[in-house]
């Protein structure tokens, strides 16, 4: 089995500044099982082929989620110290016991009918601002509009309290970049880190007076209420829902408006109707593989092909891998927006699947129909600047002007 | 400089573990986490009205040592 001394798939800078898909395509062709190392002396197995790493999302009685589920998102050999209390890293059975009521009460097929009116506002809104000429930061500008409105909506909070959150969470995730946590890289995250869990259990206090439950911060305080949550747990579950909404769906949005730059033919198809924007959402999320792998820990030995990774080791699943693999896609290195039964697994599988993926999906979808429906364009001006992050493909600048959506494309 | 001695923080700590500790014992070794620091930074304010950064504490560890770095913050303002 290969094994990398020093590997970049540590590194924030390798994945902003060289080539990470090719680097993990040869993987993929020629070791789908390998390990990599830091000095430090941290490890992990990292699976690059899109059946091996399903295999191991529906294995989670092997693969625990207990050991934090991003390379120093714990320590080893301890659990992270929310395992147990916050869905993410939590072992069944105690992790439906949590995720149940958060389905229910976030992503009900009610709640998602509300989170798609505000987000098509939002968007909307955002859009209709603008004019032919203007020059911006789309990723600062109008990407962070998706999340805000599944906030808004799950929280029960104004736009302004939302963007607060928002910038707090996007300090706690992107930490390592300076763009957000400035020199002091670990007092940023501690500190937002604080400020996130203060704000939401601010606001389960709140609704513990008022009463009102009409909303997933108002189910969970009516749990913490009736005894069955304690409020710990609705805290730190708040802050899952908060951490998983922000800071993924404005970089696919980033990323989608810089991929229609480069392929404006294929995207005059979904302008003008020849292609649905449910069909271009699922290429979009396969293309662009917000977050690129999450981490498990082995507590039984794992079999992988001829392999077996032995009991207390680290394994990466390399989603951003999985969805360029030629055994499952067809040309899996060429955007196609019609792409048809596109399997793309950038939410994961299993159980752990990400409880968000209905409202991402419907937020990228909504964004492509107003820009669709839009009767003018994204520009790009310049390279983007791409987040110094091994776990969240996105973009931290994206310079764009707005043009007229006829000259777009020709 | 404020008035948050050692034995004010130890007290907080001590009220949201519900356990004993000094001075000088390291909070995270004695169970401290993220929501813990939480409760014991409200209580911190409710008793002095100083709202202490959370850097802070995991900077310190123990009692003592937070003391010393909120004086220092404040001293040099």
């Amino acid at each position: 089995m290969l094994v990398v001394e020093d590997s970049p798939l540590y590194s924030p800078e390798f994945f902003a500044d060289d080539d990470p898909w090719a680097y993990l395509a040869d993987l993929r062709a020629h070791h789908p099982v390998s390990v990599h190392r830091r000095d430090d002396g941290y490890q992990f197995y990292a699976l690059t082929r899109y059946a091996d790493i399903y295999a191991a999302y529906v294995d989670h009685k092997r693969l625990s989620s207990s050991y934090g589920t991003m390379v120093d998102g714990s320590y080893l050999p301890q659990k992270d110290s929310a395992s147990g209390r916050m869905l993410i890293v939590t072992d069944q059975p105690a992790h439906t016991a949590i995720r149940k009521p958060i389905k229910t009460s976030g992503f009900s097929r009610e709640m998602l009918a509300r989170v798609g009116r505000t987000v098509r506002r939002n968007i909307h809104d955002a859009l209709g601002k603008l004019s032919v000429g203007d020059r911006l930061d789309f990723s600062t500008v109008v990407a962070p509009e998706l999340p805000k409105g599944v906030l808004e909506v799950l929280f029960g909070i104004g736009p302004g309290d939302a963007h607060r959150l928002l910038e707090a969470t996007r300090t706690m995730i992107g930490y390592r970049d300076e763009v957000y946590a400035g020199t002091s890289p670990l007092d940023a995250l501690v500190d937002a880190q604080l400020e996130v869990l203060e704000f939401i259990d601010d606001l389960i206090g709140h609704r513990l007076g008022s009463g009102r439950t009409d909303d997933m911060i108002g189910f969970l305080a009516q749990c913490v209420a009736d005894g069955t949550m304690p409020r710990d747990v609705a805290v730190l579950n708040g802050l899952n829902v908060a951490v998983g909404g922000n800071e993924t769906t404005p970089h696919t949005a980033s990323l989608t408006v810089h991929t229609i730059d480069g392929e404006r033919d294929q995207w005059r198809r979904v302008a003008d109707g020849d292609v649905g924007c449910d069909v271009a959402t699922q290429e979009f999320l396969r293309w662009t593989s917000t977050n690129s792998y999450v981490q498990r820990l082995a507590v039984e030995d794992f079999p992988v092909g001829d392999h077996v990774i032995p009991a207390g080791s680290f394994v990466t699943l390399w989603n951003m891998s999985a969805n360029r693999d030629p055994d499952v896609f067809e040309r899996p290195d060429e955007f196609l927006i019609d792409r048809s039964d596109n399997k793309q697994l950038a939410f994961g599988a299993g159980v752990h699947r990400c409880v968000g993926a209905p409202a991402a999906t419907l937020e990228i979808q909504t964004f492509l129909e107003e820009l669709a429906a839009w009767d003018k364009a994204f520009a790009v001006l310049a390279p983007p600047r791409r987040l110094r992050s091994n776990f969240m493909l996105g973009l931290t600048e994206l310079q764009v002007e707005v043009v007229d959506a006829k000259e777009f494309g020709t | 400089m404020t008035d948050i001695s050692p034995a004010a923080i130890t007290d907080c700590v001590r009220t949201v573990l519900d356990r004993d500790l000094a001075d000088d014992t390291d909070i995270f070794t004695a169970g401290v986490d993220s929501l813990a620091v939480l409760r014991c930074r409200a209580l911190l304010k409710e008793r002095t009205g100083v709202k202490v950064p959370g850097h802070v504490f995991f900077e310190g560890r123990t009692p003592a040592r937070i003391a010393d770095l909120i004086g220092g913050t404040h001293a040099g303002r």
